[in-house]
């Protein structure tokens, strides 16, 4: 798969990932210094298996050792502090057991091909290991490919309105927890492919998705 | 006017009247789009989406995202294609942004529109 990335969208390439339904995936997010995957440094990984209809129950998550202090507010944000990284595994670490966790399957992230792919790959670079080869879904692509007609960027807070998912009680932004929000809204997609009767993802160059934009607090 | 004209696009497309078999009898998907993107037709395209379409704010009005969430699912349903869904999508959604700025005399647009009614996809 590639990814490019253009200063207020993104497209991707050479994927496909079929059939969609009734199939084993594994959803990850990952939490980091901030929010910005060119600078930042990974602070946790969560996973879960998933497969739709079915209760699954196995989880992952572990925290890495950030190579940069944790800024106070996004340690607010994620509850990961510079306390918590004294005790963390290096990321190396963290990273193979996460990769022992994912196996060979299919991936589905929120929003992960422009932070969580792109930051995995940089310390995949730095630290000089392989990077993932599974396939990866992106739920704000899959939304993005079958709604033409939404004009917004499709963050996260964007699903949860828009599918009227119920998060109380969740703790956003920690890396598991925000697993369970992406398989809701993950949920939620594939039963409308599902309607569509639409059984594949296959990447379109010239369909392009909306980039985040960095919130203040980040840039401060 | 120009939200009655609009909102009257919808209905003919909930009643089946824009998009049916014959828009897509015999098409090869593939030449069609391919032929889109090498003509003047896309150059002639991007410039009425820069005109009407584009950082405007009418592409958040509501009769608008029906139009082309319509037009995405019934051209799916006609064809399967995903693609060409969304490029369907994009014209109607254009059409629909030009009709809203009360642009009655954009050729292009009409064209586009006409081609359409007459129950074929736009090209050149």
């Amino acid at each position: 798969m590639k990814i490019t990335l253009l200063p207020d969208t993104y497209f991707i390439e050479n994927l496909s990932v079929s059939p969609l339904q009734d199939r084993m995936y594994c959803i990850f997010d990952l939490e980091g210094t901030g929010i910005n995957p060119v600078v930042e440094s990974v602070t946790q990984f969560g996973a879960m298996h998933f497969q739709r209809g079915q209760r699954c129950n196995t989880t992952f998550s572990s925290l890495a050792r950030a190579n940069k202090p944790i800024p106070e507010a996004v340690a607010k944000l994620t509850g990961i502090s510079n306390e918590d990284m004294a005790e963390a595994p290096p990321f190396v670490e963290a990273f193979q057991s996460f990769q022992e966790f994912i196996g060979d399957s299919v991936l589905v992230t929120q929003a992960g091909y422009e932070y969580d792919l792109p930051i995995l790959k940089r310390h995949c670079d730095e630290y000089g290991l392989p990077m993932l080869t599974n396939l990866v879904l992106d739920t704000k692509a899959m939304f993005t490919y079958i709604h033409p007609e939404i004009t917004e960027v499709v963050s996260t807070d964007f699903l949860i309105r828009y599918y009227d998912l119920n998060t109380d009680g969740i703790h956003r932004h920690n890396a598991l927890a925000d697993c369970g929000v992406i398989a809701g809204i993950f949920e939620r997609i594939l039963s409308e492919y599902e309607e569509l009767q639409l059984n594949h993802f296959t990447a379109d160059p010239k369909r392009m998705m909306k980039r985040f934009v960095i919130p203040e607090m980040y840039l401060t | 006017m120009s939200r009655t004209d609009v909102e009257k696009l919808l209905s003919e497309l909930n009643e089946g009247r824009i998009l049916t078999q014959q828009t897509f009898e015999g098409l090869d998907v593939e030449v069609y789009l391919d032929d889109r993107d090498a003509s003047t037709f896309a150059d002639e395209w991007m410039q009425s989406f820069k005109r009407w379409a584009q950082a405007t704010a009418v592409a958040e009005e509501e009769v608008l995202r029906a139009c082309r969430e319509q037009a995405f699912k019934q051209t799916l349903a006609l064809t399967g294609e995903p693609e060409l869904a969304g490029y369907v999508s994009d014209d109607l959604g254009l059409i629909g942004a030009a009709l809203l700025h009360d642009m009655v005399n954009d050729i292009f647009v009409n064209k586009l529109l006409e081609s359409y009614r007459q129950g074929r996809l736009p090209l050149g």
